[in-house]
């Protein structure tokens, strides 16, 4: 449909090197024992920044699992703000502004798929223009979820984008151990909608595939299956360590595809990039993270707090949980 | 003015980690985000960053030590107020002070109705060393039990009676590890016991191997007087990496060299019952090596390219990292053959079965002094011996006769490494 427009793609890569900075700078606090266990972006910064870039911020939807936040700038400061607060600890860190289409993130597997589902097709029936995009992996794409979600939409014609991003890796478990198709696309075909594969390092293509299927919705054609093929090229979190299992010869050849360097070569050439650019880039995204973090940790909070974000009235188990918090919080609260 | 950087629960309920090699010394100044120091976990070893820009002041802990989570890591100045009441995370800094401030004795004791809080690889340690966690005192963070009260409680011959004692000793610095003599081996409570980790894998492939490979062994005992020679010379030799090298290492490259005369030994077969013999281009060595954590065959790649010393070398190399926990992916994968040394254990003749994806495998006794008769006389003579496990559908008995003999030749007479083979 669109290719992206040069000026579009340097927007884009401005977010992907800030996301790349903001990266190294969260592993390097995860290390320091400022926050927790921290997924890394690196590798796919081309994916989630252009799909996001295919989006009407105003109007959709982004669903994300949770390596995306860095990366979806486009959506409003806030995504970052209470992505930095989540990783310090507070419980408020999952609640997003109602202004921004972004949902909080999903560590359980897949649960974020059928959501979409639901709220594109109540997007449908209150007759609003936008679509719901949701951003998922090679492993969760086993999950039976994700089976119930697309099977469904393609029932409904619910306006999704079904954006699988294969890094080719489930923590350890390589797609050769977790699909025996060819492509994940391929099973479109199965649920009477349109699938395709995308080169997840290549902006401009993602940007593409995305605003097609989002064009697709809201035409009222239907979901349409992305998948975008990319390479993970950091730990899967923190808490893993990949040269148990990564073979060095591939992630060597990853990281000469590496999307950020991919983009940024092309618009140089193009005039529209150079080393300065990146470093001002650079040092701006690491200057907003810091002052991101030193406000999330000065932020404290308090049992009720903790516990008031998960039902309007407690079950009784929780109402036991509260007390028991109550009794050996310290008053007044403290940090998350 | 110093900050105290605490050590970090990088992984997910960390209790301890291993401090593995310091990058910075007292009085280097460092810069923020600057590796200081990797330290090594239960799960990864892992580089941890400087959290301020400043001086080196002070190391928390040695090389080789091991430190608890909230433990002191390193001091540095930072030219700000004190780290713990400063910039310090929060978080950390309360773990520090209840690691501070908690003596172990003053730990009420776990309530025997609550579940110990405990992390799953210590809950694991105390079913192999048969500790019962509801009788032990958690030292941790928020009373968390960690492996050093554990190792404690199971080094006390009992557990405490309930009211008199304070409980077994769980003063973590001087809990030494089991022992880890023969009388250590074979250990474990009564009941059923999940196949996990390493133990999980080994059952696996000896399984597949016993029930796919048709085993055929052929055994022999070397007079290895010349051997023993040969290797006590090397040794007195003034040249590096002398010591290195063993009977393992001259075997190593006695079979390397008959496995490039006979490449058939060196294949393996795919599918099963059988479908093809792929034979690969080049000889990758498999040492089994006995470690803590059970049975592990790290591999010297290329071994075909080695000589001696360098085999030596190799050897020592990865069997070293593969005993410290550190063998990577590459190091344990790859093997066309395998040496085991279980003569190492004192045996001396066994039948070793053949690693999935191989072969043959070739075992080696203990060098003792045996009768052998020599020119119509027995004599005592250092013998080694030897025992070839082949995979009958591809090894003939002729062939792995003919392979035996040449691993024999060279170690009865190792001039014989000097011959082209």
């Amino acid at each position: 449909m669109a290719r992206p427009t040069d000026d579009r793609l340097r927007t884009i890569l401005v977010d992907m090197v800030a996301a790349r900075t903001q990266a190294g700078r969260l592993w390097n606090l995860q290390r320091q024992g400022r926050i927790g266990t921290l997924a890394p972006i690196d590798g796919h910064e081309a994916t989630f920044a252009a799909a996001a870039h295919a989006l009407d911020p105003t109007e959709d939807w982004f669903l994300p699992q949770y390596r995306e936040p860095l990366a979806l700038q486009h959506f409003g400061p806030e995504v970052l703000e209470q992505y930095v607060l989540y990783n310090v600890g507070h419980p408020d860190g999952s609640r997003l502004p109602e202004s921004v289409r972004v949902a909080p993130l999903q560590i359980s597997l897949a649960t974020q798929v059928p959501h979409a589902v639901g709220l594109a097709w109540g997007m449908r029936l209150r007759d609003e223009p936008g679509v719901v995009l949701v951003s998922f992996g090679d492993g969760s794409s086993s999950e039976g979820d994700v089976h119930e979600a697309m099977n469904l939409a393609g029932v409904l014609r619910a306006p999704v984008v079904f954006l699988c991003v294969n890094n080719q890796w489930a923590i350890s478990t390589p797609l050769s151990l977790q699909t025996a198709a060819a492509s994940l696309a391929d099973r479109a075909v199965g649920y009477g909608i349109p699938g395709v594969t995308v080169d997840g390092n290549d902006a401009a293509a993602v940007f593409d595939a995305v605003d097609e299927a989002r064009a697709r919705a809201r035409s009222g054609g239907g979901p349409t299956l992305v998948e975008t093929t990319v390479y993970r090229l950091a730990a899967h979190t923190t808490a893993d360590d990949p040269t148990r299992y990564v073979p060095p010869e591939d992630l060597e050849a990853a990281r000469r595809d590496d999307p950020v360097e991919r983009l940024a070569a092309h618009l140089q050439a193009a005039g529209l990039w150079n080393d300065e650019a990146r470093a001002t880039v650079e040092a701006e995204a690491l200057d907003l993270l810091d002052r991101l973090v030193d406000r999330a940790e000065a932020r404290t909070t308090t049992p009720d707090e903790v516990m008031d974000h998960c039902f309007v009235v407690d079950t009784q188990r929780m109402a036991r949980q509260r007390q028991e918090l109550l009794e050996t919080a310290p008053a007044g609260g403290g940090p998350p | 003015m110093s900050f105290s950087f605490l050590l970090p629960d990088i992984g997910e309920g960390l209790e301890e980690a291993e401090v593995v090699e310091w990058f910075v010394a007292v009085g280097q100044e460092v810069v923020r985000d600057q590796p200081l120091v990797e330290v090594l976990t239960d799960k990864a070893s892992s580089e941890l960053p400087s959290p301020v820009a400043g001086t080196i002041l002070r190391l928390g802990a040695a090389e080789g030590e091991r430190l608890r989570v909230g433990a002191l890591l390193v001091e540095i100045d930072d030219g700000s107020g004190d780290g713990l009441t400063g910039d310090a995370p929060a978080a950390a800094a309360a773990t520090a002070t209840a690691g501070a401030t908690a003596a172990p004795a003053t730990r009420p004791k776990a309530s025997p109705t609550a579940r110990p809080k405990a992390a799953p690889a210590t809950r694991r340690l105390a079913l192999d060393l048969g500790v019962d966690l509801s009788t032990v005192a958690g030292t941790g963070p928020g009373g968390r039990i960690t492996a050093d009260d554990v190792r404690g409680a199971g080094t006390a011959s009992q557990p405490a009676p309930a009211a008199s004692a304070p409980g077994p000793s769980t003063t973590p610095a001087a809990a030494p590890l089991p022992a880890g003599g023969p009388l250590d081996l074979g250990q474990a409570p009564p009941g059923r016991h999940q196949l996990r980790g390493i133990r999980g894998v080994v059952a696996r492939n000896m399984a597949q191997a016993w029930s796919e490979i048709p085993h055929i062994h052929s055994m022999d005992e070397i007079d290895v007087s010349l051997l023993v020679d040969f290797r006590a010379r090397i040794r007195a030799m003034d040249r590096p990496g002398a010591d290195a090298v063993t009977v393992l290492a001259v075997a190593a490259v006695a079979a390397t060299r008959a496995l490039l005369r006979h490449p058939v030994v060196n294949a393996h077969v795919e599918g099963h019952p059988g479908d093809a013999m792929v034979v690969p281009d080049g000889v990758n060595l498999g040492i089994a090596t006995a470690t803590e954590r059970g049975l592990v065959v790290p591999v010297v790649h290329d071994a075909h390219r080695l000589d001696l010393f360098a085999m030596a070398q190799r050897i020592a190399e990865v069997t070293g990292r593969a005993r410290s926990g550190q063998a990577t992916a590459a190091d344990l994968s790859g093997a066309t053959f395998t040496i085991t040394n279980y003569g190492s254990l004192g045996g001396r003749f066994a039948t070793p079965i053949i690693p999935p994806g191989q072969g043959a495998i070739l075992g080696l006794g203990a060098v003792a002094e045996r009768p052998v008769a020599v020119d119509g006389t027995v004599v005592a003579r250092p013998t080694l011996p030897v025992v070839l496990g082949a995979d009958h559908r591809i090894i003939d008995g002729d062939l792995a006769e003919a392979f035996r003999r040449a691993v024999v030749d060279d170690l009865s007479e190792p001039l014989n490494l000097l011959v082209g083979g």
